[in-house]
């Protein structure tokens, strides 16, 4: 990667940063802090930051920049979209799974064996891994909807390291070709030659990146309109309510298993779909995808852009992808870096770096302003309605005066 | 002329950006009782939080026998010796009733020190010697109050902050938590008793305070209280 | 009979250690409410203290059990005071300490394999001969690996109910706030509970390894079992922790024997899973109702 390229990422990111604090598009959310609650003009406001960004996505190619980089914003693309489905469970939703990339594991993988073992093409195999990722998210989600949040997170993680271990471990011949043994699920070499998107026939040597680069760009653009028309629909609102107060949310005849399970399925669409772009775009398909580090470097991405916010997984997943080329310089403490990102982001960037944006555009020098424009008696002098209306809501408002 | 036990001035404080105490001042005179009185949610518990060092003042200043101790975390509070019985049953549930006291006495390492304050205790709450080795959430919720000020009683502070030690009790068993508390005039110094209502109050309180949505709105003696009944029906709704 | 006595001497030594892990990490469940999946680091830490005791500085075996105890007190009090501090005091503590007890987990695996290489070592503290009983050998590591579990979890015992320090963890878990206003340091009751679970689980990481290998990993399935054994138990409940440490160590065995390795770890989660669909709290747990 050339000094030419990283600058080129940089700043690439720096107009993104810049897009979002412009637009401001996050229903941002603290114990203490304002909620906007105008979703209207926060659809508009997504809407073109999204605009924007696709608009840069799309012509960014043209610019000349190399293979490599495209590879890496290629992956970003992927990373990108799986975060953001995870988000919607574990940020919007509040389930927190461990297990999400066991999810995006299975879509690579039954993707990966239709096409190997049914002869299939692997654009007709895509829906199958989706599907079967459909599946399996919706039997994980039944399994651990009804647990506390720490025990989801233990028990999903379980279950990841479970299904790694029985891959890894798989020996037995299922194919044996030309003397060669091929397991089942690929052991822990991996599943190979199950063919490709045949970007290379259609559009030559040269023109398979872009290809590729199109394809991971669709895949993203699909799961980010899926996850705010999520975030937007009465759904999202119904998650607002649970993770605000669960207890009141229930008493008002919220079920939130239901809806948990159900966006807990629906994110397997994606998430799945991802798992078989990714396994048609590196053309093998290994346990490593189940890795400590791996699952660490995605939940790095929604700690680290801000859990539960719009586009903060896609902020973070830019950061991340940008540290981890950095990081991969330094070959052997690649992971112990990744692992100290997320700590200190934990530490000192609990509402990730859309919170961090959102601080600064809320900044204000006159500290009595602040105060005075959400205190209390203001709000109940004033028509709660019309305070609506200009858009301030105080979030956990009257467990004393109502 | 007594000297001053403890001195709040304009202190400011809330949960969150949500500020509930307002400005609040107060001296309180060594070897009185003081009162504090008002309707639900209008700051008492905050008060007494931001006393005990349970959360921490935005703005304005404490002091403890002229000593400022607005910036001590609550534990070296106690340590001062400002020692606050809490709202409600605020036990340890799963020790006994003696593992209990004992804490209450964490901060004395004199193991003779320590049995004389239990004796002294048990003297005080037979009924809680009967049930020493009892534990706690098997107690009756007037035992558990008893507990609850028996602990305080361990520590022999310099001042002691009850809040609302006849919240959810039965009428009779008020009676009884009253007494106890007539009684603590003769061993503590000083004590700062939190009520929503200034009936049990009259009789034993020095002066009382009325607060009103994080401020002090009225303070006297309890029989000018009783000269303002109209002020009580408008602020407490009796 | 054979492969029963075998099943029951090999279940016997993991049940032990997963019951001292399980205490371990309920302790810190109970003061903190913290599940701690970076216990493998612990695990792993105790593993190569006794290999530099032995095999790098070449000192006797008698010091490796204090040096694991010191070692996992010093580690112990860094973890708590660089990490669990500063996540303690923002909300949604139990959650966000297990995604920071994951890259804590990660950061000491990578931080061992930079130091000591990626291949199992030989861990010296061990016994290699054994007992032979009608035909099956009981090894002397297993009969150590039980006798030191059991007298680990009594020594814990004693110090939770006798001691001042056990006094303190137990009121600090029962009622933080109540236990600010009898004087108590919650923070420092916090760290003396951290070393205490590091030092525990330090010495545990010198039992696991002498009867394994010590590479950088080596104790991140012992820590993901001993949370789910403690999860099916149900958390605070620590004798049907130790019930369920030995009923779960024989299944796994079991299954290892009669069918294949691979499946040991998969039915114990089958398990634990069946048991978790018609019990969200655990087998004893009790329901945590959130007041409003």
């Amino acid at each position: 990667m050339t000094f030419y390229e990283i600058s080129i990422l940089i700043a690439v990111l720096g107009i993104l940063a810049a897009v979002v604090a412009f637009f401001w598009g996050t229903s941002y959310s603290t114990k203490d802090f304002v909620i906007r609650d105008n979703r209207i003009s926060n659809v508009w406001k997504d809407f073109w930051i999204g605009i924007i960004l696709l608009a840069i996505a799309l012509i960014f190619p043209a610019f000349g920049a190399g293979k490599y980089l495209l590879s890496q914003i290629v992956l970003f693309f992927i990373w990108a979209a799986v975060v953001t489905q995870w988000n919607l469970i574990f940020g919007i939703a509040g389930i927190f799974t461990l297990g999400h990339m066991a999810v995006f594991a299975i879509g690579g993988y039954i993707t990966a064996m239709v096409a190997l073992y049914m002869g299939w093409n692997l654009w007709a195999a895509l829906p199958v891994g989706a599907l079967a990722s459909v599946v399996f998210s919706f039997l994980l989600g039944a399994t651990i909807i009804r647990l506390r949040g720490p025990y989801i997170a233990i028990m999903t993680l379980a279950i990841a390291i479970v299904i790694q271990k029985l891959i890894v471990s798989d020996v037995a011949c299922f194919v044996t070709k030309d003397l060669i043994c091929y397991n089942f699920t690929g052991g822990a070499k991996g599943l190979f030659n199950y063919g490709n998107f045949g970007f290379k026939e259609w559009l030559g040597f040269k023109g398979r990146i872009y290809g590729e680069y199109y394809l991971a760009l669709i895949l993203l653009v699909l799961s980010t309109l899926f996850a705010l028309f999520v975030i937007y629909s009465p759904l999202g609102s119904t998650f607002r309510s649970i993770r605000d107060n669960e207890i009141a949310a229930g008493s008002r005849g919220v079920n939130r298993i239901k809806y948990q399970l159900i966006v807990f399925t629906v994110s397997g669409i994606f998430t799945g779909l991802a798992g078989g772009v990714f396994a048609g775009l590196q053309t093998t398909m290994g346990p490593n995808i189940l890795s400590l580090s791996l699952l660490l470097f995605l939940l790095s991405m929604i700690v680290v852009g801000g859990r539960g916010t719009n586009w903060g997984p896609l902020i973070g997943a830019a950061a991340l992808m940008l540290a981890d080329t950095v990081l991969r310089d330094f070959g052997e403490l690649r992971v112990a870096g990744l692992s100290l990102i997320i700590l200190l982001a934990m530490i000192f960037l609990p509402n990730g770096i859309v919170g961090l944006i959102s601080n600064i555009f809320y900044w204000s020098p006159d500290k009595k302003e602040m105060e005075k424009r959400i205190s209390i008696k203001d709000f109940i002098k004033s028509d709660r309605s019309q305070y609506l209306k200009r858009g301030k809501w105080i979030k956990k408002f009257g467990d004393e005066n109502e | 002329m007594p000297s001053e036990s403890l001195r709040i001035e304009n202190l400011t404080t809330g949960y969150g950006r949500r500020k509930v105490l307002k400005n609040l001042s107060m001296v309180v005179e060594e070897g009185s009782v003081v009162g504090i009185i008002g309707p639900n949610g209008h700051g008492k518990s905050t008060l007494v939080k931001a006393l005990s060092g349970l959360i921490e003042a935005w703005e304005g200043r404490i002091f403890l026998k002229n000593v400022s101790i607005d910036s001590l975390p609550a534990h070296e509070r106690v340590d001062k010796g400002l020692i606050q019985i809490p709202q409600g049953d605020l036990i340890f549930p799963d020790m006994t009733v003696e593992e209990n006291l004992m804490l209450g006495g964490y901060l004395i390492f004199d193991k003779e020190e320590l049995n004389r304050r239990l004796e002294k205790v048990y003297n005080i709450f037979s009924r809680l010697l009967e049930r020493r080795k009892q534990v706690a959430r098997t107690l009756s919720g007037g035992e558990r109050r008893m507990l609850s000020i028996g602990r305080g009683l361990m520590g022999e502070g310099y001042m002691m902050i009850l809040d609302e030690p006849s919240l959810g009790l039965a009428p009779k068993i008020i009676d009884q938590v009253y007494e106890i508390i007539t009684g603590l005039k003769k061993i503590s110094p000083t004590l700062l008793v939190i009520e929503e209502n200034p009936t049990r109050l009259q009789n034993i309180a020095d002066i009382i305070y009325l607060l009103d949505d994080g401020e002090f709105i009225w303070s006297g003696t309890p029989d000018e209280l009783k000269k303002n009944e109209d002020m009580l029906n408008t602020y407490l709704g009796i | 009979m054979d492969i029963f006595l075998q099943i029951l001497f090999s279940g016997l030594a993991v049940g032990s250690m997963y019951a001292v892990g399980a205490i371990a990490l309920s302790l810190l469940w109970g003061t903190m409410g913290m599940l701690n999946l970076a216990h493998s680091s612990f695990i792993a830490l105790g593993g190569y203290v006794a290999y530099l005791c032995m095999s790098v500085l070449g000192a006797s075996w008698f010091f490796v059990l204090p040096l694991a105890f010191l070692f996992g007190l010093v580690f112990g009090y860094i973890y708590y005071h660089l990490v669990i501090r500063h996540i303690y005091a923002k909300e949604n503590f139990s959650v966000n300490i297990i995604i920071a007890s994951v890259a804590i987990a990660a950061l000491a695996e990578n931080t061992f394999l930079n130091l000591a290489g990626g291949e199992a070592l030989r861990q010296p503290f061990q016994f290699t001969s054994g007992l032979k009983i009608i035909g099956v050998v009981l090894p002397y590591q297993t009969i150590f690996t039980v006798f030191t579990a059991i007298l680990l979890m009594i020594i814990l015992a004693l110090i939770m109910s006798k001691s001042k320090l056990g006094q303190v963890i137990r009121a600090v878990s029962q009622n933080p706030d109540a236990s600010r206003l009898m004087g108590i340091n919650v923070q420092k009751s916090f760290a003396q509970a951290m070393m205490l679970y590091g030092s525990i689980a330090a010495i545990t990481g010198v039992l696991v390894t002498g009867s394994s290998q010590v590479f950088p990993s080596v104790g991140s399935d012992a820590t993901v079992k001993a949370l789910i054994i403690l999860i099916v138990a149900g958390l605070g409940n620590l004798r049907a922790g130790i019930l369920m440490a030995f009923a779960l160590g024989f299944l796994e065995m079991g299954v290892n024997y009669l069918f294949g390795s691979r499946y040991g770890f998969p039915s114990m989660l089958g398990f634990v899973i069946i048991v978790l669909l018609f019990k969200p709290n655990g087998f004893w747990g009790k329901e945590i109702v959130n007041r409003v």
